[in-house]
């Protein structure tokens, strides 16, 4: 049975898979050993540069799919479920989304096969 | 062949190991509390009393992981329940100390109660994979100040499985040593058999709470294992980077297992973790994610090259409530731990972060965790596996399913048989309701506690119990 909702959680779980076929990088820039040095006992990372350099490098897959906010927001949101997010998402694709055109060689080509499919079925043989 | 998931290599495993060492040689760990910085500094650590802050020569160390026991057997009250580790195969454990319960009657989602911690644990026992409680939620409506002990002691007293949960100050130390010894008879006994062990959690970045280490320092004289569970979240209280985070969690670990070796030479300890990291849209902390997933399995790599019992978090999620999101990141975080080979998983039953306690998700996550077992057993290439003379015999166009070797397989458990997620076609699907997951989930919960209770402590035994509780809730005072 297709389910078009079902193609974008399928989506959403290939692209943590492929975050994890990614694994934990271990070259100089994964190296935070001076950073932890300079945080010390007690202290925090959330300003580092280094942490900022690894938002913008992907070291973290952001998704857009599913709720990851507080219990709180998620009640004022009205409690979405990720089959109602793959839904709206899914009306609004269907709404907006325009395929890329194809030439008009390749149009008039189609057409021209189409037209020769139609009139060998109608002639039965 | 087993199907496992390798992160590290040696080299990185080596690596993060010696600079492990240097991080506790050079930068140091503050230790707040009474006993640590003594036990440190008559051991030859550098201590620096202004700031608790401790500086560990490799050696304390290398002498720490050398005395450390490489085995522990989790026994419990029922002694056929008992789980050794190392393990040859994955055991659940139960997650703990969530804020909310949903209430299973009313759906309604509010502050845990003992009678949540009542009920999970008939769950917990009746699940076949599940072997280690902890207390799931935490219990309200009992006194702050004797709090953990009812969650504590309840934990024992309605499962017979191995229970492990944590105390948070030094005066709650007397009222846990009375009902253990009621429970198992002596403190000899207590000393033995070790039905019951803490779970411990250094302070990102590099800390130790004075109270609880306290506790657990005196708790040293009953040899009560623990499970040293480091929690830096990347970004955040630990550094934006998934390896030099796993460089945090371990250094953090073995911080703490040289001060509780020093202190107890032999004393079993479990290398664990629960890190996390930060949401960098909302700065949340995010149990479910794929880089949670992957730190966790390194520090799995990291436990076993210690060649220590291995413990992790996993089967988490950050979905607010049950569901397919919930399943989504549980089975992720499950399966990469399961193919790394820990011990054992910690985390089944809760949503939300680890915040809220679901009956329903306890039965679900047992189900998902027989297909992530499944898979980490690999594929039996032994000769009883290689059915070429069927092959042969059945020839082109045959089929197998009168074959004696497809009954023989149906009956080996090469095949799992779901116990809850629905596999009929859909029209019988359609014709039975329409059942799912959770629905067969909480018609199982309803059994179980519409059931008789299992090995239910002796009523004598329970009655002492009850009085440790009502001596503490009296006695201990706020702080």
């Amino acid at each position: 049975m297709l389910c078009l909702e079902q193609i974008l959680i399928e989506i959403e779980l290939f692209r943590r898979g492929a975050r994890l076929h990614r694994g934990i990088g271990s070259d100089a820039s994964h190296w935070l050993d001076g950073t932890i040095e300079k945080a010390g006992p007690g202290g925090s990372f959330l300003k580092e540069r280094s942490t900022r350099d690894a938002l913008r490098a992907g070291e973290w897959y952001l998704t857009d799919l599913g709720f990851h906010d507080t219990h709180e927001r998620w009640q004022a949101a009205g409690r979405p479920t990720l089959l109602h997010e793959a839904r709206d998402r899914v009306t609004q694709i269907l709404k907006d989304h325009t395929p890329l055109p194809l030439s008009r060689e390749a149009e008039r080509e189609l057409d021209r096969l189409e037209a020769r499919a139609r009139a060998l079925s109608a002639s039965g043989k | 062949m087993e199907f496992v998931a390798k992160v590290l290599s040696d080299e990185m495993l080596a690596g993060l190991h010696a600079e492990s060492l240097r991080l506790l040689a050079e930068v140091g760990v503050r230790f707040h509390g009474e006993k640590a910085l003594g036990i440190l500094e008559a051991h030859g650590a550098h201590v620096s009393r202004e700031d608790h802050r401790v500086r560990i020569p490799a050696e304390l160390v290398e002498e720490a992981l050398r005395t450390a026991p490489k085995s522990v057997v989790f026994e419990g009250r029922n002694p056929s329940l008992s789980f050794p580790m190392p393990s040859s195969w994955t055991g659940l454990g139960m997650d703990g100390t969530a804020a909310f319960a949903l209430d299973f009657q009313t759906g309604v989602r509010r502050y845990g109660t003992k009678k949540d911690i009542e009920d999970a644990m008939r769950i917990f026992q009746a699940l076949d994979l599940a072997v280690m409680a902890w207390a799931p939620t935490c219990a309200s409506d009992a006194p702050g100040p004797s709090r953990p002990l009812h969650e504590f002691l309840d934990m024992l007293r309605y499962c017979s499985k191995h229970g492990e949960h944590e105390l948070h100050r030094v005066d709650q130390v007397p009222y846990l040593v009375e009902g253990l010894t009621a429970i198992q008879g002596s403190e000899d006994a207590v000393r033995k058999n070790k039905i019951s062990s803490l779970i411990y959690c250094p302070v990102a970045p590099l800390v130790h709470d004075g109270q609880m280490l306290d506790a657990y320092l005196e708790l040293g004289q009953l040899d009560l294992p623990v499970m040293i569970m480091p929690m830096p979240v990347a970004g955040t209280t630990g550094p934006a980077s998934l390896y030099s985070n796993a460089l945090l969690a371990n250094t953090e670990t073995l911080s703490a297992m040289v001060v509780f070796q020093l202190a107890h030479p032999g004393r079993p300890m479990v290398y664990s973790n629960a890190v996390g990291v930060v949401d960098f849209t909302t700065g949340n902390f995010l149990a479910g994610s794929s880089e949670t997933a992957l730190q966790s399995s390194a520090l799995i790599a990291m436990g076993r090259y210690y060649q220590l019992p291995t413990t992790s978090t996993g089967c988490s999620c950050d979905a607010r409530e049950p569901g397919p999101q919930a399943i989504l990141e549980k089975t992720i975080s499950a399966l990469l731990d399961f193919m790394a080979g820990s011990d054992m998983i910690i985390g089944i039953g809760e949503v939300d972060c680890s915040q809220l306690l679901v009956l329903e998700q306890m039965v679900v996550d047992n189900e998902l965790a027989h297909r992530c077992q499944r898979v980490r057993q690999g594929i039996d290439a032994s000769d009883a596996k290689r059915l070429l003379a069927d092959i042969a015999q059945v020839g082109p166009g045959g089929h197998f399913l009168k074959s004696k070797s497809t009954r023989q397989a149906a009956r080996s458990g090469e095949f799992t048989i779901a116990a809850l997620t629905d596999r009929h076609p859909y029209e019988a699907w359609v014709e039975l309701g329409r059942p799912s997951i959770y629905s067969a989930a909480r018609a199982r919960v309803q059994e179980i506690l519409e059931g008789p209770a299992v090995d239910p402590l002796p009523d004598d035994i329970a009655g002492k119990l009850d009085d440790i509780l009502r001596r503490a809730d009296t006695e201990l005072k706020d702080e």
